[in-house]
């Protein structure tokens, strides 16, 4: 009998897990003010959603996100956006924030770092940071309500809202990360290190 | 002989997809892929499955027909527990071939066709027999290689057991435990027949491969003042956007409007060539280089979108109401029902609709309808509707002179229907859209009309809550001569695919137009490069299939029974022929 090998593998770059603290960061907004993630200690939570131009679901998403602030911020919630696209520059991003009313900053992260560090793939996905431990308690889209090409006329699912009430109310979150629908973020650095690491191209060794 | 994957090795191959270091290893970015009988199999979609198997396949690999009998052994033990098992051949072999291959050994799987390779390379898949194990929810990984490898236990005096590691997975799949790990087994060398060919390309030139591609296939929305949400207007725009080009290409969402191209030719479709896809996606896997020219062709050539009247001024010009789309939500269609000032009777031989705002009008249809249509109705029986006029979709937003000789008929008193699609983008946006028409000065000898081959009231159409794939049936008899030019497919936001065929008067059939992919936000009604004369005593057959389940992209609501009605969030059956009667005497 042939004798074959099993290889089990278990985990993926063996880096940051999910349980772990934000880091520190200051990134300059749309218009130039300067915001510190943790100056914002004394909030009761703080919630990233990630922007980016020329995102449908981002576009679609803004307008429910702005309702969430409306609700919330006077609870202590603080509602910033991240832009981590190669493609977006400030200039533009003011431009698409005029076109679509989007008034909350939006923190610029040209250098794509942040993104990295925060392991972003998509456009519209909300982070809830809890400064108490500056843990990510939830990170997924705002709702169900829209999808590729597609929305629903209301959202049956609201995840962003329970969230935002479970950490006021000082409950634990069901589930705590959800797939975000979105506009995937090109990295161009996480990608080349990804293929560095590699020993030999599984798909070149046919021969 | 033992080989030792890195894990990180799959890592390189999915690297688009990979969510992050914390969560379990080798997502998948979604694909679809239609299979040899013309049916489309999208991985997001398959959510009501336990696992998916994909057993790779090349015609001449003699391993998979050594294999078949044991895949269709493993389909019998496992399809009942929820595992759906497809074939992908790896060769690339031509559609032809795949259904002599499958015709003659009896293989009755579905064979995912990927003319270029793309999945194949995803996966990294290095030879035929191959088998892969996919969650589709998570769309993890959670096996890769032969279908026999396992580990022998007991003997020679107790009983020789051997476990499969394939059937492992399996069994906790269909127990609805999603591994952590994935199992890869090593597999044996292949013979030759059965190695995938993939031939090592070049990478593409941004300037001199990429930009044309971009600009043959998807500047004409991707441009300011498309529908479009974003324009590729410069190198960097498209680079930042590379991974959600790969996606698109790879699910078939883009570009949108697309037909199985194995059957027949619609000048109004979108067609993407397999080299064309190749180019893209190995630009984007290679990471999206600039290369050195110096001028950026997209930024040259790339204009804002302005329409203008080609054919020259209006005979008519209607003027749709102004309609305000809010920033957000969902519109559902509506009719505007225009009055039409004409002293006499006119026969239409052009039309161009000129969008208010094209990143809102997402589709109109006009029909002419009788006199007496209420306002805002629009006459949908199930025999007729008022005569089609024609429809917008975005890209071509060109003028559409009917074929020569024809016309259609706009009889004195007649009022124009103008079903409206409007999508929402963000932000508010008021839509001014205009008509033109230009009429023939003389009757012309034939009259472009349009029937609907329908069946969906009266309690016929109803699909059960969840159901993934519920399909409707219907059939006309054509009873003189007709020149047949268009064909559309109408379902609503369940449909999911849609096909046209003849049976002609000899009993030989053909399949005229087949939508693997029906979008309900997407409904040309496509033109044949080269109309078909069909002759009376040919049945005209159209088969539909619906998606009610969770996993149905859009699905307002999956627990709902389903029946046939006029509101979006019912269902409706129909395919709709535009022809002419050659033979008819008058009009």
């Amino acid at each position: 009998m042939r004798r074959t090998s099993l290889i089990v593998a278990t985990g993926l770059l063996g880096a940051a897990a999910f349980a772990e603290p934000v880091e520190n960061f200051a990134l300059a907004d749309q218009h130039g003010v300067m915001h510190e993630l943790y100056a914002l200690a004394g909030a009761k939570a703080v919630v990233i959603m990630i922007q980016g131009n020329g995102c449908p679901i981002a576009r679609n998403a803004w307008p429910h996100y702005r309702q969430l602030r409306e609700s919330y911020s006077d609870k202590g919630v603080e509602f910033l956006m991240l832009n981590a696209n190669l493609q977006d520059d400030r200039a533009s991003v003011l431009h698409e924030a005029a076109t679509f009313a989007i008034d909350a900053p939006i923190l610029i992260d040209r250098t794509q770092k942040v993104g990295e560090s925060l392991q972003l793939i998509r456009t519209a996905e909300v982070l809830l940071i809890d400064p108490a431990t500056w843990q990510i308690v939830y990170r997924g889209p705002i709702d169900d309500r829209l999808t590729y090409e597609a929305q629903k006329p209301a959202a049956t699912e609201h995840y962003l809202r329970d969230a935002l009430d479970a950490v006021l109310a000082g409950r634990s979150i069901e589930t705590p990360r959800r797939e975000a629908l979105g506009c995937l973020i090109n990295f161009p650095d996480r990608q080349a290190q990804q293929q560095d690491s590699s020993e030999v191209p599984l798909r070149h060794a046919s021969h | 002989m033992f080989h030792t994957k890195r894990l990180v090795l799959l890592a390189f191959l999915f690297a688009p997809s990979i969510l992050r270091a914390s969560d379990p290893p080798l997502v998948l970015g979604d694909f679809g892929l239609v299979d040899h009988r013309g049916v489309q199999w999208t991985l997001s979609r398959l959510g009501d499955s336990k696992a998916v198997v994909i057993l790779t396949q090349a015609n001449a690999c003699a391993r998979n027909l050594d294999l078949l009998p044991k895949y269709k052994l493993l389909r019998t033990s496992w399809e009942e527990r929820g595992i759906e098992f497809l074939m992908l051949n790896s060769g690339p072999d031509d559609l032809e071939s795949v259904r002599r291959t499958a015709a003659a050994y009896d293989i009755d799987f579905p064979i995912l066709l990927d003319d270029g390779q793309l999945l194949v390379q995803t996966l990294g898949v290095t030879y035929a027999a191959e088998v892969f194990v996919i969650e589709p929810r998570s769309r993890r990984l959670l096996y890769r290689g032969p279908l026999t490898a396992g580990s022998a236990t007991g003997g020679p005096r107790g009983v020789l057991k051997f476990e499969s590691s394939l059937e492992s997975v399996l069994t906790r799949a269909a127990a609805g435990s999603v591994d952590a790990t994935v199992t890869v087994a090593a597999g044996a060398d292949a013979e030759a027949a059965c190695v995938v060919k993939a031939p090592l390309r070049a990478v593409p030139d941004y300037a001199a491969d990429v930009a044309p591609v971009l600009m043959r296939n998807c500047t004409r929305c991707h441009a300011e003042g498309g529908i479009a949400p974003f324009p590729m207007n410069r190198y960097l725009v498209v680079r930042g956007f590379a991974p959600m080009i790969r996606e698109v290409l790879m699910t078939k969402r883009m570009p949108p409007m697309q037909v199985d191209p194995h059957y027949n030719h619609f000048e109004n479709a979108s067609y993407i060539s397999t080299a064309d896809v190749q180019t893209l996606v190995r630009w984007v896997d290679a990471g999206a280089p600039r290369g050195d020219a110096t001028v950026d062709p997209l930024e040259r050539d790339v204009k804002p979108l302005r329409a203008e009247w080609q054919l020259g001024e209006p005979d008519y010009i209607v003027d749709v109401p102004a309609f305000d789309v809010p920033a957000t939500g969902v519109i559902d269609y509506f009719n505007h029902t225009i009055d039409l000032p004409f002293a006499e009777d006119k026969w239409v031989r052009a039309v161009q609709f000129i969008p208010g705002d094209s990143r809102v009008l997402h589709h109109l249809l006009a029909y002419v309808a009788a006199p007496d249509t209420p306002v805002g109705e629009l006459a949908v029986s199930e025999d007729n509707v008022s005569d089609f006029l024609e429809g917008y979709a975005p890209g071509k937003a060109d003028a559409t002179p009917f074929p020569e000789g024809t016309g259609v008929f706009i009889a004195k008193g007649q009022k124009l229907v103008m079903q409206m699609h409007y999508t929402p983008i963000g932000v508010a946006a008021t839509d001014r859209t205009r008509l033109g028409l230009y009429f023939h000065d003389e009757p012309p000898p034939r009259k472009y009309q349009t029937h609907s081959i329908s069946h969906w009231s009266g309690g016929v159409l109803e699909i059960p809550p969840g159901e993934a794939n519920h399909r409707m049936n219907h059939n006309y008899l054509v009873r003189e001569d007709m020149m047949l030019y268009a064909l559309r497919p109408h379902m609503h936001y369940r449909g999911k695919a849609f096909r046209f065929s003849a049976v002609y008067p000899d009993q030989s059939t053909e399949v005229l137009l087949n939508v693997p992919r029906y979008d309900f936000k997407w409904q040309p009604t496509y033109r044949l490069t080269e109309p078909k004369l069909l002759q009376a005593g040919t049945r005209i057959i159209i088969d539909g299939v619906y998606d009610n389940s969770p996993y149905h992209p859009g699905n307002p609501d999956p627990k709902a029974v389903v029946t046939g009605g006029l509101q979006s969030w019912d269902e409706m059956f129909i395919g709709y022929i535009t022809y002419t009667l050659p033979n008819a005497t008058d009009h």
